[in-house]
């Protein structure tokens, strides 16, 4: 079954959430000052979860 | 000639008349303990696959101590503690379960062994079906693994002892092993013990903490499964890699647990039929077998008796009720969001002793209502309940150290 655009996009923008929370955690959170080390960690967690749901969306079909 | 006394032919008795009176009584409680274990294995009443090798193992590690060289009482089947690598080298030969511990338990390898079997039974088209309501229900869930470590605290156990034993919560053994390992090598035979007697209550005790929570009415709502969207092979496969990689990258840590059970889904979507073979049976089963063995035999009365261990025991039971508590409560709040077409006893399966508690769930829903089926609902947050403890142990074995 080919994949339709709207479910591609799902996929493609999920990913690219994750990764970019997954930068936050693990690149940019050790190059901040203390005070915002676990705003952005916590950030970065929320946004991988975020990815991964909204990957999930790219799973449904009618 | 030397003088000789007939009881020191048959040491186990001998060791018992000569070790301390609490040792003495702690020894002949776990010989009972292990005997009833074993019984109640036999009669269904425990999950046998883990029971009865841990029975027998209980049973005869406590009338199997004798006089070793210098004196000094013990046994030939285990040291936990051995870790000086001179000392090791000598156990290992001496010790017939030493490699097995050493080289499957101590190093938790024989909790990714059940994590790659889970993942291979797994069915993650449940949880891409209906992602929202699984995950939800799977954090609510984990309301023990969270709540019981300040209790845990406050009485009076370190961060490293109070998560391994709030993650009892998380109702996942391997999980539990696999913390107490990382963060409270000291304690861990205890934790992971007290997680493995309690793990082996749920299918017991939950029924009657959904029976006090839920009216009968509410229990019996059933599921419209024409709602569960298909989900292909390729699409699972797909999310397994990236969530795999995400959740590596996030606590790298716990990723030995995050890697085995991906795989595990990934060789179930590849259609890996001899892979899939060997892990359901050989390896799964083997892992059960040598996990009961050696929870057994680490039941030793000098190993086990620990100041902390009632401290354990309440603790243990209380992250599990709580979980059940908070599952239930996901459950209530799905039920008020869909407007009564949810079933609350659904919120039960979020704690993630798969497959037990999705069967706990549809049983007490089957009692309710015979016509009603909500078990790949169930199976959906039971899934994501393992998703969510494995996050929250990399979370502790990520950030306690940090605490510290």
């Amino acid at each position: 079954m080919m994949m339709t655009a709207k479910r591609l996009t799902c996929w493609i923008t999920g990913t690219f959430i994750a990764f970019m929370g997954v930068y936050l955690v693990r690149a940019l959170s050790l190059q901040v000052n203390d005070s915002y080390k676990l705003k952005v960690m916590l950030g970065g967690y929320a946004l991988a979860i975020l990815g991964l749901f909204v990957i999930t969306m790219g799973t449904r079909r009618k | 000639m030397p003088e000789f006394a007939f009881i020191n032919l048959f040491q186990g008795l001998a060791t018992l008349l000569a070790a301390d009176t609490s040792v003495t009584v702690a020894r002949l409680a776990l010989i009972v303990l292990g005997i009833a274990l074993v019984y109640l294995g036999a009669r269904n009443i425990l999950d046998p696959l883990l029971m009865i090798p841990m029975g027998f193992g209980m049973l005869s590690v406590n009338a199997a101590v004798l006089f070793l060289a210098g004196g000094q009482m013990g046994t030939i089947f285990i040291d936990p503690l051995a870790s000086d690598p001179a000392q090791l080298m000598e156990v290992l030969q001496i010790d017939f379960l030493q490699p097995l511990y050493t080289f499957t338990f101590s190093n938790g390898l024989i909790a990714c062994f059940i994590f790659l079997g889970i993942g291979v039974m797994t069915e993650i088209g449940y949880v891409l079906a209906s992602p929202f309501s699984s995950m939800f229900i799977a954090i609510c869930a984990e309301l023990g693994t969270v709540a019981t470590f300040p209790i845990a605290v406050a009485m009076g156990l370190n961060y490293s002892e109070a998560a391994s034993i709030a993650m009892v919560g998380g109702a996942d053994g391997p999980m539990v092993l696999y913390t107490s390992l990382m963060l409270a090598k000291d304690l861990f035979v205890p934790i992971t013990i007290v997680a493995y007697l309690y793990l082996s209550l749920t299918y017991g005790g939950y029924p009657y903490l959904i029976k006090l929570l839920i009216p009968k009415r509410l229990r019996g709502i059933p599921m419209d499964l024409s709602k569960i969207p298909t989900v292909t092979p390729a699409e699972k496969i797909a999310f397994s890699v990236i969530t795999c990689t995400v959740l590596s990258f996030l606590f790298p840590v716990a990723a030995p647990l995050f890697m085995s059970f991906f795989l595990g889904v990934t060789i179930r979507e590849a259609n890996l039929k001899h892979y899939i073979a060997f892990i359901e049976g050989p390896l799964l089963y083997g892992s059960t077998l040598f996990l009961g063995i050696l929870l057994g035999v680490l039941c030793e009365a000098n190993t086990i008796m620990n100041p902390k261990i009632l401290i354990l025991l309440v603790l243990g039971i209380l992250a599990l009720l709580l979980s059940g508590v908070g599952g239930i409560i996901g459950g209530y709040v799905l039920y008020l969001i869909n407007k009564g077409k949810f079933n609350p006893v659904i919120g039960i399966a979020g704690v993630s002793c798969i497959p037990t508690t999705s069967k706990v769930a549809q049983k007490a829903v089957s009692e309710a209502n015979p016509q009603a089926l909500v078990l790949p609902y169930a199976i959906g947050a039971n899934i994501s309940g393992v998703i969510t403890s494995a996050i929250i142990t990399g979370i502790y074995i990520t950030l306690i150290p940090v605490l510290k």
